[in-house]
């Protein structure tokens, strides 16, 4: 990748990469220079990132009452009262 | 696509990440201490963050979402055993992700089933995230950059937290092959790092990546789906 000839396709292809801190620093330099003058790619990561930050809300899941209180009762029969 | 087989998440400098606590840190106080008290909010409160996730990765191994449950409730049976002797040499949700991802694999063979990740080769090769069109064609001058403009998202901050997102969010990650389902569940639904998840999944740094590198292109077209809806009703 030389920093003129960067293509969206590809920021769009190893994007994983960068976000996980694995792509080479050559590379790396060439995507962030890519992304100063590049809205589509910058609104691309922004829309990414937002996307993955939604993705912790499946911590939010509703549990069904019968099986926390099945749980909870194990948790609390384990107890040396 | 090369890359350093480094899936420790160190920073890229410049780069403002996103925030998280990555899981392959110093183990924090998960509570801990509170659970071997006895605590039952916050046995209460682990369960509520984990146990949905707990059936969804289960349920990439066996044969039903029933069989998904009881795994997941045994897993709970063996944490609260076990919690006196956890070491704390990782995160207690890694440590009770890896119990489960045990009893479901064990569970799995019993009912020979083939794993998620056995077609992984095929799945690698699958084709590409993105519908032809999104990007210039060697013919153009601009070949290979947008060829529609990529709108930021307005997505107000009540609408980031509707249950309505919440609901796409499930569905998306619901509806993806087994074995992206996995790693997009446990790195962005869990916060797990690329480590944890590559020694419970038994894949490789290159495989997990390319994996939820997938995964997350859907959920991603996903939400765009659901932000469009949203301007065009507005
Ligand atoms: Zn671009």
């Amino acid at each position: 990748m030389i920093p003129d000839e960067v293509q969206c396709r590809e920021v769009v292809n190893v994007l994983t990469d960068y976000l996980d801190g694995a792509l080479p620093a050559e590379q790396r330099a060439a995507l962030e220079q890519h992304l100063l003058t590049c809205e589509g790619c910058t609104n691309y990561v922004d829309q990414m990132r937002t996307s993955i930050g939604l993705t912790g809300r499946l911590q939010e899941e509703d549990v069904p009452q019968a099986v926390m209180d099945k749980v909870l009762q194990m948790f609390q029969d384990r107890l040396p009262s | 696509m090369s890359g350093t087989e480094d899936g420790s998440g160190s920073r890229v400098p410049g780069w403002i990440p996103v925030p998280r606590t990555p899981g392959d840190e110093a183990p924090a106080d998960d509570g801990l201490a509170r659970l071997r008290r006895g605590d039952q909010a916050a046995f209460a409160e682990l369960v509520r963050r984990l146990h949905p996730t707990m059936v969804r990765v289960a349920g990439g191994y066996v044969s039903s979402r029933a069989v998904a449950e009881e795994v997941a409730q045994d897993t709970w049976v063996a944490v609260i055993e076990q919690l006196d002797r956890f070491e704390g040499r990782s995160s207690l949700k890694t440590w009770i992700f890896r119990i489960l991802t045990n009893q479901a694999k064990t569970r799995g063979v019993r009912e020979r089933r083939t794993t998620p990740f056995s077609s992984l080769v095929t799945d690698r090769e699958a084709e590409p995230a993105f519908p032809p069109d999104t990007f210039f064609d060697e013919s153009h001058r601009w070949s290979g950059h947008w060829a529609q403009p990529v709108p930021a998202w307005e997505l107000p901050e009540d609408h980031l937290l509707s249950d309505e997102l919440g609901h796409v969010i499930q569905r998306a990650v619901d509806t993806l092959p087994p074995a992206q389902r996995l790693v997009v569940a446990l790195r962005d639904g869990q916060d797990l790092s690329a480590g944890e998840v590559c020694a419970m999944l038994e894949l490789s740094e290159a495989n997990q990546r390319v994996l939820l590198h997938r995964g997350r292109a859907k959920v991603r077209a996903a939400v765009s789906e659901y932000v469009e809806r949203l301007g065009a009703k507005v």
